[in-house]
């Protein structure tokens, strides 16, 4: 939004008419430790019908409302509006522990946080007052940022205009994550001056229609979906100044990516559990193996120390991210958020290949039973390799090769 | 006179530089069958004497016979001939050749070997007792079996590239006192041993000053709990101490590897007046060095050499090998069993009468850790010395973490230097690739590529090597069963990812910097040479099924200082 917009309107002079606030009651996490520990928690849990959600997809409206409820979704509020203000490490862990239990329910979150770290970062005092607020009470916001048929990734054409004492909003954003459960909408759209804003609209406001649309082969049930504005009314408190985010230092590009890796990094250790579970329990021994349990083949137990050794070494990369993360955050400059942006890219890298490389020798170490429909165990694969092409590795190991060897700093962006 | 003539027989030899008289008309005869050894304080005038029996150079005056045949017009080819040859004490020595080769190298060039070489002084730096058996050998004498006996301990033995120099017997060490100064001394002391590291492997050069001042930089005595006056680093700190001068120098990064094993064997079995006493004198600034593997036994953690109740203390007898660091330690801790087949750390000073020391390492990298044999002739150690180390692996203990979380930040330490030479070279050497259309190698988009994966890689063993040292801390003063089994796995993951980038990053290094990264005179292939040896220290291969074997079958990993 450009200066000569704020300096018109004055926010709270426009009326603001939210609705209402969400009634189920949201318990509120205290420190990074209860965020951990409640994540776990509620994680077994989840996970319990995650085969099923994923093989008849359905999409896990309850179980967002169970995760609402138990305040994780309000720990990156800070702690002067009443929240835990968590690390970005323990931010990453809680998604992975999420993702652990259903890929889809752990990659929901991750635009959730990603808004509420542009509030953090652009809002006002008053528009932060109100969205924690509603957070704190287990209210959820997801993204339409996406579009289909711009150049790339990264173009908008959905347009914020002026229309009365507001804005108009018109657009369709499609792999809108998470829209379906939404509270609120953060919609990315160009001013009339070019610049790009972010506006968070009731998901309930007249104009906007949300439809399931989404059909990928893996995270079945992200709630992805196409949102289409017609004309919705916004009204200038709901209008965040986005485009500065990037256009001076901060840490909300490598912010967006730790988070994107804790999912991958989530359904790397849940297909390394899954084999040491199924291997134990199911796999027949190998004939030429001369043991009377799969589990003591050597090369079986070999073959899952690999995938223990390529797992940690992602998680370790992914926690040794979070600090570079939440240095960049606490006080960014040029330098702290281009090394945050590399840390999280070398964490990417790590989770990618371990996310595949679990999910696949996963099948080979459980034998062709575990290739029944009815075990699901595909699903880690599936899930893996859809979400990893959010955005490709291959020019994360430029971004870093660049970085180390011609000390150039990454462009600055949500996805770097 | 029927009898046969000398076999050398020198008359009136005299021989002057610029006046200088080294000869004075020397004669003496040297019977066939007969050792003569010559004898002088420097100056004296035997190297002279040998040069002129040895055709190097001609006398002013005299004459020479070699088996009844006047010595005319000398040369050095000529006296080989004549089966006449040298062995030089240290600046002509044969490097890579064994010590025995070095002295039969005066037969192997005579065209037609004669049975005997006249004169045959081999100036050796061996223990005193084996030269008379080294010339016998080289004389080709059927007499010489009795006393080559002794000598086919030396048969693999290469020579030193210098004799073995001395070292600060009474050193006096900085007393380092938190984790963050140890990593400030660690990056000064890398940059100073950075400079020479390539020229100390290409000449395999002992790195004795840079050791000095390694140890007395007070770095030996970090892991010393506070305690005892110590400043009781993390073993993440150590970690990354010891992977920082490994990137520098890794033969350096090495070297203290098992003296700081040990400190742990001591903190975790010794006697509290044990602890003392060996924890006060490494803060002085004593090195230790480990005599612990042996090359015979049946395998790595077996051992034949003993410990025996003698007196007041005990005797030490057997052979060892790979032995890290004792060349130049102040003491010498020798893994030796009792009669119940426990193992023990009995502490020997290095100069203790029976215990020798010999520079045999000859592998192809890490060429200078001082590695060699030691030999124990029922060497004597009091009891204070005799630390009961097998109590760290029957009990759930620290020891085999710490011993495995140093040896993974060594090739940490390679790696780390291996990519920052490949950084380096590129951005200032390579040239660009003829397809990638720019000016530079440095903006090639697969070299910027690689560069980035090995970045990847090589962070995620610092990570997990950081990881695994906080793990080995927590051990420390609780170690209990689960817990060493989780530190254990946590080390060898750690193992696994530090092999791996070194190996690659040495590899790497080559591919990405181009031929003319491959030059002698650059000596980048130490990088890998480095590598591959130090990671052979224990497979990877077990410890994929060790972390395997933990996560599928709860099994712990075995207890000894490979695991």
């Amino acid at each position: 939004m450009s200066t000569a917009f704020t300096q018109k309107l004055d926010p709270e002079s426009v009326a603001f008419d939210p609705p209402p606030v969400r009634s189920r009651p949201a318990y509120r996490i205290r420190d990074d430790a209860e965020a951990l520990a409640v994540a776990r928690e509620v994680a077994a849990e989840l996970a319990l019908g995650a085969v099923r959600r994923d093989r008849e997809r359905i999409l896990p409206y309850e179980e967002l409302e169970r995760i609402s409820d138990t305040g994780l979704l309000a720990i990156t509020v800070p702690a002067e509006f009443g929240g835990a203000g968590v690390s970005a490490g323990t931010v990453a862990r809680v998604i992975a522990t999420l993702a652990g239990a259903d890929g889809s329910l752990g990659q929901i979150p991750q635009n959730h946080f990603f808004l509420l770290e542009g509030l953090r970062l652009s809002g006002t005092e008053a528009q932060k007052r109100f969205f924690y607020n509603r957070i704190l009470a287990g209210e959820r916001i997801f993204n339409a940022l996406s579009e289909r048929g711009t150049k790339t990734a990264q173009d908008h054409v959905t347009r914020l205009t002026r229309a009365g004492d507001g804005f108009a909003l018109n657009g369709r954003k499609f792999y809108s994550t998470g829209v379906l459960f939404a509270h609120w909408i953060g919609v990315v759209a160009n001013d009339d001056a070019g610049e790009s804003t972010l506006s968070f609209v009731p998901a309930t406001a007249p104009g906007v229609t949300v439809i399931d649309d989404w059909t990928g082969f893996g995270q079945r049930t992200t709630g992805s979906g196409t949102t289409v504005l017609d004309d919705v009314a916004v009204a200038p408190f709901s209008v965040i100044p986005f485009k500065r985010i990037f256009d001076v230092p901060t840490g909300m590009g490598p912010f967006a990516q730790i988070m994107h890796a804790a999912v991958e990094q989530g359904i790397a250790e849940a297909a390394l559990a899954t084999a040491i579970h199924f291997v134990r329990h199911h796999t027949r021994p190998w004939k030429e193996s001369g043991v009377d349990r799969a589990s003591d083949d050597p090369y079986i137990v070999s073959a899952v120390g690999e995938m223990s050794i390529r797992t940690d070494a992602a998680g370790a990369l992914l926690e040794r991210a979070g600090g570079f993360v939440d240095a960049a955050r606490a006080a960014p400059d040029e330098g702290n958020v281009a090394a945050a942006s590399v840390a999280v890219a070398e964490a990417k890298v790590a989770t990618t290949e371990a996310a595949l490389f679990a999910s696949t020798k996963l099948i080979e170490l459980a034998g062709s039973s575990a290739t029944l429909q009815e075990h699901g165990l595909d699903r880690f694969w599936r899930n893996a390799r859809t979400h990893t092409v959010h955005d490709p590795v291959r020019w994360k190991y430029k971004v870093i090769g660049d970085y180390w060897l011609n000390g150039r700093n990454p462009p600055r962006h949500g996805a770097i | 006179m029927s009898a046969a003539p000398p076999l050398l027989d020198v008359r009136n030899v005299s021989l002057a530089f610029k006046g200088v008289k080294a000869l004075t008309d020397l004669s003496f005869a040297v019977p066939r069958g007969e050792i003569c050894a010559l004898i002088g304080p420097n100056g004296a005038g035997k190297s002279s004497l040998l040069n002129v029996i040895n055709g190097v150079y001609r006398a002013d005056a005299g004459e020479i016979t070699i088996d009844g045949e006047p010595f005319h017009r000398p040369t050095p080819m000529g006296a080989a001939r004549r089966g006449v040859g040298r062995t030089f004490q240290n600046n002509a020595l044969f490097r890579r050749m064994s010590v025995l080769d070095n002295v039969l190298t005066g037969l192997s060039t005579a065209t037609s070997p004669r049975s005997s070489s006249a004169t045959a002084t081999p100036s050796c730096s061996a223990p005193s007792g084996t030269c008379a058996a080294m010339t016998a050998l080289a004389r080709g004498s059927s007499t010489a079996t009795a006393a080559s006996a002794d000598l086919t301990f030396f048969k693999g033995v290469l020579m030193p590239s210098t004799s073995t120099p001395d070292f600060e017997r009474q050193p006096k060490a900085h007393r380092i006192t938190s984790d963050a100064e140890a990593i400030a001394v660690a990056r000064d002391l890398a940059a100073v041993f950075a400079t020479g590291a390539a020229d100390r492997d290409r000449e395999r050069r002992l790195p004795v000053a840079e050791l000095e001042r390694f140890s007395a930089s007070g770095l030996w005595g970090i892991t010393v709990p506070k305690g005892y006056g110590g400043a009781g680093v993390s073993y993440a700190t150590l970690a990354e101490v010891i992977a920082t001068v490994s990137a520098a120098d890794p033969s350096l990064g090495q070297i203290p590897q098992n003296h700081l094993a040990a400190l742990d064997a001591i903190r975790v079995s010794g006697s509290e007046a044990q602890k003392v006493l060996w924890f006060g004198r490494v803060l002085e600034g004593d090195r230790l060095g480990n005599a612990f593997s042996e090359k015979n036994s049946r395998h790595v953690g077996a051992f034949e050499t003993t410990l025996r109740a003698s007196g007041e203390g005990y005797v030490v007898s057997g052979d060892k090998f790979y032995a890290t660091g004792a060349l130049f330690a102040h003491f010498v801790h020798i893994g030796a069993v009792d009669e119940a087949n426990r193992v023990h750390l009995a502490i020997a000073d290095r100069d203790a009468p029976g215990l020798t020391v010999v520079d045999s390492w000859s592998g192809f990298g890490q060429r200078t850790t001082a590695s060699g044999n030691v030999a124990l002739r029922d060497v004597r150690v009091g009891p204070e010395a005799v630390i009961p180390a097998w109590k760290g692996g029957e009990q759930p203990s620290s020891n085999g973490a710490v011993s495995q979380l140093i040896q993974a930040a060594v090739d940490l330490g390679i790696a780390q230097g291996a990519f920052a030479e490949t950084i380096g070279f590129v951005r200032t050497r390579s040239r660009p690739w003829i397809d990638s259309g720019q000016e530079h190698a440095f903006d090639d988009v697969f070299t910027i590529h690689g560069i980035g994966d090995l970045a990847v890689r090589l962070h995620a063993a610092e990570a997990m090597l950081a990881r695994a040292g906080h793990a080995v801390d927590a051990i420390l003063d609780d170690p209990t069963e689960a817990a060493v089994a989780e530190t254990a796995v946590s080390v060898a993951k750690a193992k696994v990812l530090t092999t791996e980038i070194a190996i690659l990053a040495a590899n790497k290094l080559h591919e990405l910097a181009g031929t003319r990264s491959v030059l002698m005179a650059d000596n980048l292939d130490r990088h890998w040479r480095n590598a591959r040896t130090h990671t052979l220290h224990d497979p990877v291969r077990w410890k994929y099924f060790h972390v395997g074997n933990h996560a599928l079958n709860g099994v712990a990993p075995p207890r000894h200082a490979w695991s």
